[in-house]
């Protein structure tokens, strides 16, 4: 019995600790609140010696609670030196650039979506528009479609890995069109304001056709990294709370059938 | 080796996605993943109950420790030390950490929960049948049978998954066998760590080893 406990390479003290109190003569009846030190609890529960009074503990099959925690000890342990964590699964994000919408498919943990399909379709998912495949850096773009442009349609843009992972992001009409967005009332106030400063600045001023095209494009060149990362920003990262919920949830559905267990228990008793 | 190949080696997981699968499939997954819980439900007993929590919480964080492989990473299922461990129990322990995953880190999805609960429990209890008897004794064999439980429980797993991507469109034919392709070094993986786990747990807490024992 000792060299099976020696095995464990408990520091010296304590195995003589354990020496002494195996040699001791035992009292025949151990109750649950004799100290269930790591030890003689070990030397306990190899001898067979189990408490018969302990036997309606939540841990009665044998091993008290303090043992189940070096049981779980490894797992925490992993389980904070694996953080930061990711899911594992497929993520797409879209975004318009100077009249091309831009995707970008990624899995979790960073490793672009290669060779995978994307499907740009309307909302529910009912009209197709096109589709294509991603590249090495998990990338498609197109130019924004004439029937979307037209119809002013959310795309529902969807991309499927082949193995069983699959994703969709919705880019809102507003979002990928941004002359439309504008209601009617705002361009007229536009177009009032506009040629009232031509008139007062007189000939300075390029054709406003072209500043402005010259003004958009500069913008999106500017503005499509920022885009990009606001819609990757999206996507919620795991949590150590998710992961804490999740273990909380897990325990509780134990309770509960514990709690159902038991009563069942109490009634073949008294029945 | 094929570029396709690396690239379904980088990226490895046995959660299948929402809206993948044909209904067909769901419904045959959901019905298999009922029965197996319903079962697991009335042999689990107030004895095993914190065991099967215990073990239902390293199944759910598991997915999350990423182990780096070549140029990707896996992740852990650890669906032969359920299956050795719980025998039919693992129906429901798999069944709650499964859900919990897709509500927290939207691994899978609801409508698959039923398939993704079947594809990893079913191959557990397989191997908890398969070595049940090799189990019973201290030693070498032991250790064999926990090895072998953690790479066949993922054999069979990428099996059953390829065969739920194939019925519901034979154009995932290629990509299933990728998958399978894929799984084999998580197989190794998933070996040696159901083995290093099952032989501290002998020596640790040997009282563990024979929960799925108590069972009427």
């Amino acid at each position: 019995m000792i060299n099976k406990s020696t095995r464990l390479n408990r520091p010296a003290q304590q195995q003589e600790t354990m020496k002494k109190q195996t040699s001791t003569k035992r009292p025949a009846i151990i109750r649950c609140s004799d100290k269930p030190a790591w030890p003689d609890s070990m030397a306990r529960t190899q001898q067979g010696n189990k408490n018969p009074n302990c036997g309606d503990t939540l841990f009665s099959h044998g091993f008290p609670l303090k043992k189940n925690l070096y049981y779980i000890l490894p797992f925490l342990l992993i389980l904070l030196t694996s953080l930061p964590v990711q899911a594992h699964k497929v993520r797409i994000f879209a975004w318009e650039e100077g009249g091309m919408i831009k995707t970008e498919a990624k899995f979790s943990g960073g490793k672009p979506a290669r060779n995978s399909t994307v499907t740009v379709t309307s909302q529910n998912g009912k009209v197709e528009i096109l589709k294509g495949k991603t590249d090495e850096g998990g990338t498609f773009s197109f130019p924004v479609p004439k029937k979307a442009r037209d119809n002013r349609l959310n795309l529902k843009i969807t991309i499927n890995s082949g193995d069983g992972h699959k994703n969709s992001w919705l880019l809102k009409a507003e979002d990928y069109l941004p002359g439309v967005k504008s209601t009617p009332q705002k361009t007229n106030t536009i177009t009032e304001i506009v040629p009232e400063q031509k008139s007062a600045r007189g000939k300075e001023l390029p054709n406003e056709a072209l500043l402005r095209e010259i003004i958009s494009s500069e913008l999106d060149r500017q503005l499509g990294p920022i885009k990009r990362s606001l819609a990757i920003q999206q996507e919620k990262p795991t949590s150590l709370q998710d992961i804490l919920g999740g273990i909380g949830y897990i325990l509780g559905l134990a309770g509960i059938a514990t709690y159902f267990q038991a009563k069942r228990k109490g009634e073949k008793k008294s029945s | 080796m094929s570029t396709e190949t690396v690239y379904y080696l980088e990226q490895y997981s046995m959660h299948i996605s929402e809206g993948v699968l044909s209904t067909p499939v769901l419904i045959t997954g959901g019905a298999v993943a009922f029965a197996g819980t319903a079962v697991g439900l009335k042999k689990l007993n107030y004895d095993k109950i914190m065991s099967v929590s215990l073990l239902t919480a390293t199944f759910f964080v598991a997915s999350l420790i990423h182990v780096p492989l070549g140029p990707g990473s896996v992740h852990l299922i650890m669906g032969g030390l359920m299956g050795l461990l719980l025998g039919w129990s693992c129906f429901p322990a798999i069944l709650v950490a499964l859900f919990l995953q897709t509500v927290f880190f939207q691994f899978g999805g609801l409508t698959v929960l039923g398939v993704n609960t079947t594809v990893m429990a079913l191959p557990a209890l397989l191997c908890y049948y398969l070595f049940r008897s090799w189990f019973k004794t201290n030693g070498s064999k032991r250790k064999i049978a926990a090895f072998l439980c953690g790479f066949l429980s993922i054999l069979f797993s990428s099996l059953l998954q390829a065969v739920a991507l194939t019925i519901t469109d034979s154009g995932f034919l290629h990509a299933a066998q990728l998958v399978i392709a894929a799984h084999i070094p998580v197989m190794f993986i998933e070996g040696i760590i159901t083995m290093f786990t099952i032989s501290f747990l002998a020596k640790v807490q040997p009282e563990f080893l024979q929960i799925s024992e108590q069972e009427k």
